[in-house]
């Protein structure tokens, strides 16, 4: 790898592994959350609330694993902002060691054709002032003055971590909330802070079709922008063209999934083989329910990071699609160094082989059982000195 | 009288439309209570359609939560003629989500399920303490302590619901099941609980086993 930056290594290997190109070595993604802060000298609400603490906890958890990526840099639950604003979705309980997040129901079925005529007018006029109380309440101004620092706030750490991680670290941006390159599907938006689950699972079959059309104008508006934008260059220093985060698909059967989720996916699909970009899929639950539609997709463009599945199964599946994943927190938090690093390389053996794979944790580590520090750093060393 | 069948059947559909007009319908033929419990029978069949449909693949995690509200509308245009204190239940469960997890979705959908089975279940949310839960045993004695959570540290909370109600002497005389992504045979082994599932139409079927 003579003359090659540890950033440039990097960025090659994940774009071999998407490509489902062979590799000399398997890139390994953190999918560390909360679990990050509990394995270091914080507690919870301390580094949550403190971006100084939370660079630190992020940095002195890459000197001590080396992942190449990060799915995660302390920026997942931005809490200051959304606290500044009166939405009290995060509750962070530094005792029994959780952030708990509710449910986000803010609009009725009936309000789906006003969303549709203008979703950015919608947004503003009707969902912010019913999430963020204070924004209707006396003394709104104040309250806009101090979200837009803590905005600013959060965007100035989220790009000094950033920089940190490509200059110093010399790892690559698996995604960049700034950049453009994420995109989430209105049915997530829909899902996560829109009408909730349950109010989802009622519309699919009572109000279909205003359900759609909504659809159809949240892509216009707030997803194509970025699909477009694939027709421009990725900053050198990011590792995949573009990311989202599945978890909405988790209620959906095959069919509604056909009917419902996949043709806005396939569109951003169809422009990622026509600009022969890549996109990393963030998938919570499982995936094999609905092979039937990726194994379409041309080889070369998808990671699907699964987590529920048999990925090996998966990769049986899905030939034309590189995996990632694989490590269950169930033996990073339960099982001794020997079973971990056997298990791992049972991974990488039987995944990496061929090329396609790239290694990483099923759950979003968070709890302080998910893993044991012992296992992460034998397993991380591993992964990183073997040579397929 | 309504046709039992095609109410079940209605439901089993997830017929909204259909099962709305087939009760209301009912309901405005005056019907006397016997009339009235049969009707309810019809639509816990229904759900038991509904089951087996999911097991099947047709429908999904949606698809069981919509099946939970259209019961609960079922149930509601039903109540007047159903009458006040219904002595029909066949057992009992006291159900929650466990502390630190808020996740809730799938514990609805037992609930609903159990419910249509007809349990009386005392839901004591999420994030339930493993106080509360001893609470309510001791309240309500019910048969059945069900258990649910998603997050890997809810094992560890389940754990703690058993250890309270070993403590508080409770523990024999309930079954307890657990349910929810992260259980398994090694996780209800080491927790101390009678069953597990991640299926809630099995739950219910051995729920129905204990109360037989
Ligand atoms: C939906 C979801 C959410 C929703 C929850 C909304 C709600 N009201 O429940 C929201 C977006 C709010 C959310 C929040 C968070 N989540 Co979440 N979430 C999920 C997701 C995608 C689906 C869970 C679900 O509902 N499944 C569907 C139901 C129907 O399945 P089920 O519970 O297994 O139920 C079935 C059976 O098991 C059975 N059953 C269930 N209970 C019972 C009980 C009994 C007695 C019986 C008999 C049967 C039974 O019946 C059901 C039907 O058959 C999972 C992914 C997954 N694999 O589970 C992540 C997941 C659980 N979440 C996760 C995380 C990390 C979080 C957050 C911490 C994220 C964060 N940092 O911001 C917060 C935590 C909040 C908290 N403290 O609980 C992680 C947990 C990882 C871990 N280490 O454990 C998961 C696994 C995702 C992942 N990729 O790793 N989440």
């Amino acid at each position: 790898m003579s003359g090659q930056s540890l950033l440039q290594e990097r960025i090659q290997l994940f774009n071999d592994a998407v490509r489902m190109k062979k590799t000399h070595r398997i890139p390994q993604v953190s999918n560390f959350w909360t679990w990050k802060i509990l394995d270091s000298e914080y507690k919870l609400s301390e580094a949550l609330f403190d971006y100084n603490k939370m660079e630190k906890v992020m940095c002195d958890f890459h000197e001590r694993y080396q992942f190449d990526g990060y799915l995660d840099l302390g920026t997942r639950n931005p809490v200051k902002v959304t606290s500044a604003l009166g939405g009290n979705q995060y509750l962070v309980d530094d005792e029994k060691e959780v952030l708990n997040i509710h449910d986000q129901v803010f609009m009725e079925a009936e309000e789906y054709p006003e969303l549709a005529q203008n979703p950015v007018k919608f947004l503003w006029t009707k969902i912010l002032p019913r999430k963020y109380k204070k924004m209707t309440e006396a003394g709104a101004l104040e309250s806009f003055k101090n979200t837009t620092n803590e905005m600013l706030a959060f965007a100035e750490y989220n790009t000094k971590i950033t920089k940190k991680f490509t200059d110093e670290y010399q790892v690559p941006e698996m995604l960049n909330i700034y950049g453009g390159g994420v995109i989430l599907h209105p049915f997530e938006m829909l899902f996560n802070f829109l009408r909730g689950i349950k109010g989802l699972s009622i519309d699919i079959r009572k109000s279909k079709e205003t359900l759609m059309e909504a659809m159809d104008a949240m892509y216009e508006m707030f997803v194509k922008p970025s699909v477009l934008a694939l027709e421009g260059k990725t900053p050198e220093t990011a590792a995949f063209d573009m990311y989202s985060a599945l978890l909405a698909h988790s209620i959906l059967s095959t069919k509604q999934f056909g009917e419902i989720y996949w043709p806005i996916l396939k569109k951003v699909i169809d422009k990622l083989v026509e600009t022969n970009k890549t996109m990393y899929i963030f998938s919570e639950s499982t995936m094999m329910r609905f092979c039937e539609f990726f194994q379409e997709v041309p080889k070369g463009h998808l990671v699907i990071h699964t987590e529920l599945d048999d990925i090996f199964e998966l990769r049986k599946k899905l030939p034309n699609v590189c995996l990632a994943g694989g490590m269950p927190a169930d033996l990073l938090g339960k099982a001794d160094v020997k079973t971990c690093v056997d298990y791992a390389k049972k991974l990488l053996d039987e995944l990496g082989r061929d090329g396609g794979f790239i290694f990483s944790q099923n759950k979003m580590m968070s709890f302080r059982y998910d893993c044991k520090r012992e296992n992460l750093l034998a397993v991380s060393d591993f992964v990183r000195n073997y040579r397929l | 009288m309504v046709d039992l069948e095609a109410l079940s059947q209605a439901i089993g559909d997830l017929n909204e439309t259909r099962v709305l007009a087939l009760l209301n319908d009912f309901v405005a033929t005056n019907p006397d209570r016997e009339e009235a419990q049969q009707v309810v029978n019809a639509c816990q069949r229904g759900m038991t359609l509904v089951g087996d449909l999911y097991e099947t693949g047709e429908y999904f995690v949606g698809d069981l939560i919509f099946a939970g509200e259209l019961l609960n509308n079922a149930i509601n245009i039903l109540k007047p003629v159903i009458g006040g204190e219904n002595n029909s239940k066949v057992g009992s469960i006291v159900l929650g989500t466990v502390q630190g997890d808020l996740h809730d979705i799938g514990k609805n959908i037992f609930k609903s399920m159990i419910e249509a089975a007809g349990f009386e279940a005392y839901d004591l949310g999420h994030d339930v303490t493993p106080g509360a839960f001893v609470e309510m045993v001791r309240k309500v004695k019910p048969q059945v302590v069900g258990m649910s959570g998603v997050l890997t540290l809810a094992l560890d909370s389940m754990k703690a619901v058993i250890e309270e109600l070993v403590g508080a002497g409770l523990r024999d005389s309930v079954k307890i099941i657990i349910g929810g992504n992260p259980v398994s045979k090694v996780a209800c082994e080491q927790i101390g609980a009678d069953a597990f599932t991640t299926n809630a139409a099995e739950g219910v079927k051995l729920c129905q086993g204990w109360v037989r």
